[in-house]
């Protein structure tokens, strides 16, 4: 009876606890509901194929303003994008939808022929096997399905501990797959830490720019930024961002020039 | 309205204040001369320090820039204008400054020219300045530099500090022979960062990979250089007299430069202009430059015409060739892969592996050519039309060796193949074999982006994740918990198997009251002795589980040493005088009544209690 009194009390603790705590906060205020945001879905695709891209943009931007995203919007914003010739927005937006929807054979391909159309920097610096295999680790899952495994393999752990307490089972098999699952957890839950943390700061750079040493117009030009170049953006100052390039060239650019992932 | 509303209330008091220094201004602003000056924040610097060199010009603010591009002996950097403006005693001056900073190339005193520029039809020109450039290697940290030597050597020029060689080892060549060509940076007395790879673009010459540079150490006439060696190399294209070069590598230099105020905010002859300040304030700044190797002349050669081979495709250099052919046996129609493999030095890029077009008796596809570092690899497959045919024919292949001077012929093969009949193969047939043969001709397809989707996918609310939602903790905290209280369970549960002591002191209270309740029943049914006996019992299996002690060995005597120290000598007491009456009325239980019984009954009741609180 102890351990349920105790069990109740930790469940009634958790539910405000957690950070959306059935408080509608100002932003969801203007929300807009999830029919609506198919209804206008449904119209951009219809503007696009009449090859209204100016249209079918302001629909897809409309649901976005609405508070609601999915990653094919994003992918349907980029090609709109695409067609105009606007590659920055277009990479910017199949950047996006990678966040949602990043093993979508269609949003790669567009995306890395983007990125050929508009001749963006991806100059990454040489990497070892373990930061290879951490790159295709991380561009393979979401977040949230990153957190999900970490969650899931953590429960296993606690279940397989108890199981072989209560079951009795051979020592060194126990700690062979905990050992493994814990393995796999430190693998999730530090690509979790490694995705959080290059999505942090990131941005694309939505038009051509030059990156100076000094945030002047008048500075000495250090090399240029293509439309759809990812970049980290380090510090603001005023109207200019101090950024850095994939293959780790710093600059100071406009802030105009770029939007953030 | 509006206008009225200007001279009316807190509004007239602006009004007229602003308009009072308007007119202040137009007084003022018409007083003023107009003076150019150009002044620098030190007089000496060291080779590869950096000097500010500051233009001011006083009265005005019409010039825009100011028409100074270079000068000699610097590298010269425009950092941009400044402006101030000021009223002082009513008196309203403005200033506009042009600031630059400036590289010395060499050392030696240095001349900075005059600038003219022309304002309102008047010229206005700045005096020349003399700046001591020292050389930096003179330059020791504070307390060990000794002074700048009058019998300094000669002078130095960054070109001494960090330079570019392009060396050609062979200048007389063939046409499309390879060239090893090394690009060599040295670098002495300087920090120099972000080396970019050198640049060659040339016409006539076809410029190769480069190589991964090297890095090494090396003194040229007593002096230690750093060296970053680049290797390459070079094809040409064309005959006759070929200019190599000049090579261009860009990369910066780490130069000190002065981040304190301009020398007119401090006055000439401030104390902070001791080297001492200098080395304290100074800062370091990365600086671009374009290193520009020197030039060399390839004489190229044209290929003889004596002994050209009639196929020769333009390999030069020095070459292997081996092919290979699989299967040997095959039926007609099935078929067989032919490896031709060059390796050797050269222009392979420019080699053209032998074809096979004219092979006669053969269906012939477009090969698969593979190129690699040393080697390159043709892949053909050729498909026998008959069984007549009994070997592919011998395959040639020409190159030019630069170093014989003449042609160079390999021949490989003939292979002997056994070709089966069609017929022969029963449930293998190709019907219209030539027809889907022709499928794997390759397909020019058009590139485009991919269609949008019609389904949106789920929604999500923006930037919301599972980590955000309240479902997730409270599932986390649940499983959290659930896992805590079955360890902690397991654990007890474990102890109490293993452990017979805790096992004993744990269950001690309940077996307690156990005996309690029947010596209870017994006092109500009357049973002195039974009662007395239970109580006796319930004593002795108490302190016996909770000393770990045998029950039956338990008597006052065997307990009292071990009580003593940890209760109070009243509950002691109590507990031998009960343990004497307990042993008093087994032997005469008619001495005791009822009043007696449950006075017994609640004192062992209170010293279980007692010992249960303070026995640990």
């Amino acid at each position: 009876m102890r351990w349920l009194k105790m069990m109740l009390f930790l469940f009634i603790l958790a539910v405000p606890l957690g950070p959306g705590g059935g408080v509608l906060s100002a932003a969801e205020s203007s929300l807009i509901s999830v029919e609506e945001a198919m209804s206008q879905f449904v119209s951009g695709g219809l503007a696009y194929k009449e090859g209204d891209y100016d249209r079918a943009i302001k629909e897809y931007e409309e649901i976005l303003k609405g508070g609601r995203e999915s990653g094919t919007l994003y992918y349907n914003l980029g090609n709109s994008y695409f067609r105009k010739k606007d590659y920055g927005r277009a990479i910017l937006n199949y950047e996006r939808a990678r966040r949602l929807i990043p093993r979508d054979s269609d949003l790669n391909f567009n995306y890395y022929y983007a990125l050929a159309q508009a001749g963006a920097d991806r100059r990454r610096g040489e990497l070892n096997f373990f930061r290879k295999m951490m790159a295709s680790h991380v561009l393979f899952y979401t977040l949230d399905e990153m957190i999900l495994i970490s969650a899931g393999l953590s429960f296993l752990i606690a279940v397989v501990h108890l199981a072989s307490l209560y079951l009795r089972g051979s020592r060194r098999i126990r700690r062979s797959i905990l050992g493994a699952l814990s393995v796999f957890l430190i693998f999730y839950l530090f690509g979790s830490v490694v995705k959080m943390e290059s999505r942090r700061n990131s941005a694309v750079a939505v038009a051509n720019s030059e990156a100076k040493f000094e945030p002047r117009d008048e500075a000495t030009t250090y090399f240029s930024v293509k439309a759809g170049t990812k970049i980290k953006i380090l510090k603001t100052q005023e109207a200019w961002a101090k950024i850095r390039r994939e293959d780790g060239k710093m600059g100071w650019v406009p802030q105009k020039v770029f939007e953030y992932i | 309205m509006r206008v009225k509303a200007l001279f009316v209330g807190q509004y007239r008091k602006i009004f007229w204040i602003g308009l009072g220094f308007w007119f202040l201004l137009l007084r003022a602003g018409g007083a003023q001369d107009i003076g150019f000056y150009a002044e620098v924040d030190r007089k000496s610097v060291g080779l590869g320090s950096t000097i500010q060199l500051t233009f001011t010009l006083e009265g005005t603010q019409e010039i825009v820039s100011l028409p100074l591009t270079e000068i000699d002996n610097f590298d010269i950097r425009y950092l941009g204008p400044t402006t101030r403006v000021s009223i002082v005693n009513g008196r309203y001056s403005s200033s506009k400054s042009f600031v630059y900073s400036l590289f010395p190339l060499k050392t030696g005193r240095l001349t900075i020219p005059s600038v003219a520029i022309h304002v309102s039809g008047k010229t206005y020109t700045t005096d020349p300045l003399e700046i001591e450039v020292t050389d930096t290697s003179a330059r020791l940290p504070a307390g060990t530099a000794p002074a700048p030597s009058p019998a300094q050597p000669e002078t130095s020029r960054l070109e001494d500090k960090i330079f570019l060689v392009l060396e050609v080892p062979q200048k007389e060549i063939y046409l499309y022979q390879k060239v090893p060509v090394r690009v060599i940076l040295y670098v002495t007395d300087l920090t120099v960062t972000d080396i970019h790879f050198p640049e060659l673009k040339q016409i006539g010459i076809d410029v190769g990979k480069l190589d991964r540079p090297k890095q090494y150490q090396q003194i040229m006439q007593g002096v230690r250089y750093q060296v970053v060696e680049f290797n390459m190399a070079v094809y040409p294209t064309r005959t006759g007299d070929l200019t190599l070069g000049p090579v261009n590598l860009e990369c910066n230099i780490i130069v000190r430069t002065s981040s304190r105020g301009s020398p007119g905010v401090r006055g000439p002859s401030s104390i902070f202009d001791d080297d001492f300040f200098d080395a304290f304030f100074d800062r370091q700044e990365k600086r671009p430059v374009t290193l520009r190797s020197q030039e060399a002349v390839l004489h190229v050669l044209p290929l003889p015409e004596e002994g050209k081979p009639q196929n020769f495709s333009g390999a030069v250099g020095q070459f292997n060739f081996d092919v290979s052919a699989s299967p040997l046996e095959v039926n007609a129609g099935d078929p067989i892969t032919l490896r031709m493999n060059v390796h050797g030095d050269g222009n392979l890029k420019a080699v053209q592996l032998p074809a096979l077009s004219s092979l006669q008796g053969f269906k012939i596809y477009d090969p698969q050519v593979k190129e690699e570092e040393q080697a390159k690899t043709l892949e053909q497959v050729v498909i026998p039309n008959s069984s007549e045919i009994k070997d592919i024919p011998a395959i040639e292949f020409f190159y030019f060796d630069p170093g014989l001077k003449k042609y160079q012929t390999i021949s490989r093969g003939p292979f002997p193949i056994r070709v089966r009949k069609a017929e022969d193969r029963e449930g293998l047939k190709i019907v219209g074999g030539e027809k889907q043969l022709d499928i794997v001709e390759p397909e020019v397809v058009g590139q485009d982006i991919i269609f949008i989707k019609d389904s949106p996918g789920t929604f999500y609310l923006m930037g919301r994740h599972v980590c955000h939602d309240s479902r997730f903790y409270t599932v986390i905290v649940i499983g959290v918990g659930v896992w805590i209280a079955l360890y902690a369970f397991y654990q007890r549960t474990h102890k109490m198997e293993t452990d017979v002591v805790y096992a004993r002191r744990l269950l001690a209270p309940k077996e307690a009251g156990k005996g309690l309740r029947q010596a209870a029943r017994l006092k109500a049914l009357n049973q002195k002795g039974e009662f007395y006996t239970a109580l006796f019992k319930t004593l002795q299996q108490y302190l016996g589980n909770k000393l770990h002690l045998s029950s039956g060995a338990v008597t006052f005597a065997t307990v009292q040493p071990r009580l003593s120290g940890c209760i109070e000598p009243a509950v002691l007491e109590e507990l031998k005088h009960i343990f004497e009456e307990c042993d008093a009325v087994r032997y005469a239980p008619a001495a005791l009544d009822e009043t007696a019984m449950s006075g017994s009954y609640e004192r062992v009741q209170k010293i279980i209690d007692y010992l249960e609180r303070h026995l640990r």
